[in-house]
């Protein structure tokens, strides 16, 4: 039984206006009231519902009975679940006759609206670390802290994870082929694949390898001048002004060398930073601020770099005797075998994750998968260490929970229109569609599904449905 | 279940809270100004058709949500009198003022505010987060009269009066500092002409009146056509002891660039700075489309802003070699830094927390596990990096006899 | 005799387009009276919208269908938005075949806390709509 509370919402003459948008709904339990929102209006809920053994409410009127905090309370009074009052917002001021279209649209859409089942579903506890660099000792540290039996393992060696949080299967490389595993949750901490760029680039050394490289110098090969080049096709970060500083200065105090350091904007986003580079002033090392492309040549003699001084605005052409280049400036090969076993996006740069301000700097597309450090995009220290314990901490509160409580409200896959094009599959940006052999159809798993109904939009022979914003229902609530 | 505390009710501290409160913990957070929400609550959305990835939305989600945490409780107008960390918990004695609005028991009915006789009660709501404010400096009771109004009011019992202000002694077993900043005043750098001339502005006031209208106001009193963004004011800057870059003044620059680009094409946008912080995830793609939309990039931050012909403001440019120009601008934006909130320096002093020669507490802890910082307050940083850093630092207070 | 006004529907997705029309419908005077002309329909994501939809809320009587949904890269569900575009693009397409006007179906982004770009969306496609519905 629907029963349909009207509040007037302290207008004037509310009886009258109750009265005609009662008069135009015509449904059976309907009952005003001036203030829905106060103790009063809890009095008439309960009694009503009481009375008439309301099953599903709706609660009609201003912004305030859209809070949770007032529905909670009301279904308390009438002695439901929160899932079974609804609320209907009248704009300020509607007219009796705005006011009863939009109970009727309510009132049909919710008449069609299934009532949904939940399920507990038991989830493991053992967690996968790909990575055992800074980022994945980090993580799996933290995680296994809380309790969790951690694996870590290279990151090469996973071929696919499929499954939902708290329940994955992860398919991963060994000796003598291949085996899959069982995990609750998965933090991915590779390396990143930017080293693989520099090696070879225009016979420049990587930054991390120079001091390697100058050490290993005949004193009469040892270069006089160096210069470090950054942000050569894509910007760099605060890290890698941190990492040229510390390498600047570490070869002009242990070798007196004269060092440039050539890059676009001088990071200096952190603590401290910015006194570093004071400091590198100070000591002599030069900073050429380009603008454009720098042209870099390489010679018998060294290394010639022609840009453009972007504080002079003049041109200016600098040789010395070896050149370093910071691979983070360099467009990467993109992550995209980790990124397809893992079913992790991509951003703009090729690495793990798209760019979506709702994903926090350790979160996926995928809930229960973590991204954490160089495979995401992020090179500085502190911060790949801020993100491995929230990640750890984000696992924790996944699985401490040990069940969770899923409301089979996901989409449902009609067998006999579906053509497993795999549409679905490719579409969800939660691998919660897999293939269901027995039944030769796709199937949605409710742990994995957010239901945003992305599917249903996307299936060309419309063979998903989401129950709770079927056609039907949409078009009841459109409608007059 | 153990309980914590949080000090600091803006973006971070709520955060945390809600880390804490989901793993089953009590925690009250202590707030030292009336209202609750910080200043992410003044922060206009920046995206265009596309999201330029502030955070301004996640975080009044992020908030909206811990408001709603029955094991999360606020203190407002609160002040720390005592802290005594030797024992096993932290105790934190004070006081805070009444009357206490309890936002997980509010229904957002309005009665409170219909109530007051001062008026006293403000409503903010943005975004699904609505917060209800009282204004000491109207409010009946804080001024020494008796009234419970709202309190009567309010049939939810959400509404805590009586005396004006109460003594509260929590026991935690671990706290986390979130104070947040403050604003640079730029009327420490008078030749900008903040406060002396119209058409200046700071970042924090452009965001509020982007979020009313749709342009900036300009010298003359009318919407600007061309508005100039002056960077690092209060920052980098060691003549007046502030070495170090506040870290989001490029980005909500560069942002609130793009977004008057999209609302006015035909609006002039510069940019003057020394360097170009880097943000977003995927940055020279975002910086690229910015100088494609037609924003100038001016290296060279101008000397001072002062009063030119024909209503506009006229921006001296001395270069490195010593020469001179000046441009005119209808509006500037000064983009200010950050310093560490008035009153850290009190909560680091009460907690033991060590901070840098500016006051930011840094990445160091004084009681590893028990007394730990987030947000602002340890560095300059963004809203998704403050609450990624409040995550963290959630963890490390859980971490500590994890088993628990 | 009350005129009928030209009944719009807005489909808004959750995260975003319906917390706009929350903060909306509790403004002043004239946003209200605009949004008495809508029929507001809450979606989990505008990605779920598709031309099948569409073109039965036309058939039924609504004089045009805005979709609200997330900035692009503010997507919830990630990509949702991007999707929308692609399918009231097809639908636009739709409508140009059957001889209609495709502007009777727009799609615009906004995010949660832009209440004002939402009442300036209504207003232009209402003006839109009122303009074209004498034809």
């Amino acid at each position: 039984m629907i029963g349909v509370f009207v509040c007037s919402c302290g207008r004037r003459s509310a009886d009258a206006w109750l009265e005609k948008v009662g008069a135009a709904v015509a449904v059976k339990h309907f009952f005003g009231h001036a203030g829905l929102c106060g103790p009063d209006g809890l009095r008439l809920i309960r009694e009503k519902s009481k009375k008439h053994k309301l099953g599903r409410l709706l609660l009609a009127g201003c912004a305030a009975l859209q809070s949770e905090a007032l529905i909670k309370n009301a279904a308390k009074a009438a002695g439901v679940a929160s899932g079974a009052v609804f609320p209907v917002l009248f704009p300020r001021r509607s007219s009796p006759a705005v006011a009863a279209r939009m109970i009727r649209q309510a009132t049909t859409g919710l008449q069609l609206l299934p009532v949904f089942e939940s399920r507990r579903v038991a989830l493991r506890n053992e967690v996968l670390v790909l990575g055992g660099g800074p980022a994945g000792t980090e993580a799996a540290r933290q995680v296994a802290a809380f309790g969790y039996p951690t694996t870590i393992t290279e990151p090469h060696v996973l071929e696919s994870l499929t499954g939902g949080v708290g329940n994955f299967s992860a398919r991963l490389r060994g000796e003598g082929g291949a085996a899959t595993r069982a995990f609750g949750a998965v933090v991915i901490a590779s390396d990143g694949t930017a080293g693989a760029a520099s090696s070879a680039f225009r016979g420049l050394v990587p930054l991390a390898d120079l001091e390697g490289h100058i050490e290993g110098l005949a004193r009469r090969d040892k270069p006089r001048s160096a210069a470090l080049i950054l942000d050569l096709e894509i910007d760099e970060t605060k890290a890698s002004t941190a990492e040229a500083l510390r390498v600047a200065l570490a070869l002009r105090a242990r070798y007196r060398i004269e060092l440039t350091i050539l890059l676009r904007h001088v990071r200096v986003s952190s603590l401290g930073l910015e006194k570093r580079y004071d400091e590198a002033r100070e000591a002599g090392i030069t900073f050429v601020k380009y603008d454009g492309a720098p042209r870099i040549a390489a010679s018998p003699e060294g290394i010639s770099i022609a840009c453009t001084d972007g504080v002079a605005g003049e041109d200016v052409e600098i040789s010395v005797g070896i050149a370093a280049v910071s691979p983070h400036g360099l467009h990467a090969p993109a992550e995209r075998a980790l990124g397809e076993a893992a079913g992790i996006g991509l951003d703009g740069y090729g690495r793990l994750q798209e760019n979506n301000i709702h994903l926090l700097p350790d979160q996926t597309n995928r809930l229960g998968v973590f991204v954490v450090g160089p495979c995401r995009g992020e090179f500085d220290g502190e911060t790949i260490l801020r993100d491995a314990r929230a990640a750890a901490l984000a696992v924790h509160q996944l699985l401490s929970q040990k069940e969770l409580e899923v409301e089979l409200s996901h989409p449902v896959v009609d067998g006999d229109k579906c053509v497993l094009c795999l549409t679905c599959i490719r579409s969800c940006p939660f691998k919660a569609m897999r293939i269901f052999a027995e039944e030769t159809r796709a199937d949605c798993s409710p742990e994995a599904c957010r239901r945003c109904g992305i599917c249903v939009g996307e299936c060309p022979a419309k063979a998903i449905e989401l129950p709770a914003y079927a056609d039907r229902i949409v078009l009841a609530r459109a409608g007059e | 279940m153990k309980r914590f505390l949080v000090v600091g009710a803006g973006v971070t501290g709520f955060a945390a809270a809600l880390e804490l409160a989901r793993q089953g913990h009590g925690v009250t957070i202590l707030e030292s100004s009336p209202a609750i929400g910080g200043k992410v609550l003044s922060y206009c959305c920046k995206a265009t058709d596309s999201c330029s990835r502030c955070g301004v939305c996640v975080a009044h989600d992020a908030i909206a949500e811990a408001l709603r945490h029955p094991r999360i409780s606020i203190l407002t107008g609160a002040r720390i009198g005592a802290v005594d960390a030797a024992g096993p918990a932290v105790t934190v004695r004070g006081v805070a003022a009444r009357p206490q609005i309890c936002h997980s028991l509010c229904v957002d009915c309005g009665a409170c505010a219909s109530a007051c006789p001062a008026r006293s009660i403000q409503r903010y709501s943005r975004g699904g987060l609505t917060t209800y404010t009282v204004d000491p400096s109207t409010c009946l009771l804080q001024k020494g009269k008796s009234c419970a109004a709202c309190a009567e009011a309010c049939g939810f019992g959400a509404i805590e009066a009586g005396a004006p202000e109460q003594p509260f002694d929590l026991s935690a077993d671990g706290v986390l500092i979130a104070t947040g900043h403050e604003t640079f005043d730029p009327v420490c750098k008078p030749r900008l002409g903040y406060g002396r001339l119209l058409g200046v502005t700071t970042g924090l006031e452009a965001e509020r009146a982007l979020s009313r209208q749709a342009g900036l106001t300009g010298a003359n009193g009318e919407a600007a056509g061309s508005v100039a963004f002056i960077q690092c004011v209060g920052s980098r800057d060691p003549v007046l002891c502030r070495n170090f870059c506040s870290a989001v003044c490029c980005a909500y620059a560069l942002r609130m660039a793009r977004l008057l680009k999209a609302r006015q094409p035909a609006a002039e946008v510069t940019v003057y700075y020394i360097d170009i912080q880097n943000f977003d995830k995927v940055f020279t793609p975002f910086r690229e489309g910015i100088e494609a939309l037609g924003v100038r990039f001016v290296r060279g931050i101008p000397s001072s802003v002062s009063r030119a012909g024909s209503g506009k403001l006229g921006l001296l440019i001395e270069d490195p070699n010593g020469n001179r120009t000046t441009a005119q601008h209808d509006a500037v934006v000064l983009s200010v830094g950050m310093s560490p909130a008035d009153g850290a320096s009190r909560v680091a002093e009460l907690f033991g927390l060590p901070a840098d020669e500016f006051g930011f507490f840094g990445h160091c802890i004084s009681k590893p596990g028990r007394i730990v910082a987030a947000g602002t307050c340890v560095e300059p940083q963004s809203i998704v990096q403050s609450i990624a850093s409040a995550r963290a630092a959630a963890q490390e207070l859980l971490a500590q006899g994890a088993s628990a | 005799m009350a005129r009928k006004t030209a009944r719009i529907t807005a489909l808004l997705c959750e995260n975003s387009g319906w917390k706009a029309y929350v903060d909306a419908a509790a403004e002043g005077v004239e946003a209200s009276r605009l949004l008495q002309d809508l029929d507001a329909v809450k979606l989990p994501c505008s990605g779920k919208v598709e031309v099948g939809l569409i073109l039965k809320l036309l058939e039924n009587g609504s004089a045009g269908v805005l979709v609200l949904g997330c900035p692009k890269d503010n997507c919830t569900f990630i990509r949702g938005n991007y999707r929308a575009e692609k399918r009231v693009g097809a639908a636009k397409a739709a409508l140009r075949e059957a001889g209609l006007d495709e502007g009777l179906v727009r799609l615009d982004f906004l995010s949660s806390l832009d209440s004002r770009k939402l009442i300036d969306a209504v207003v232009s496609f209402k003006g839109y709509i009122d303009d074209h519905s004498r034809s």
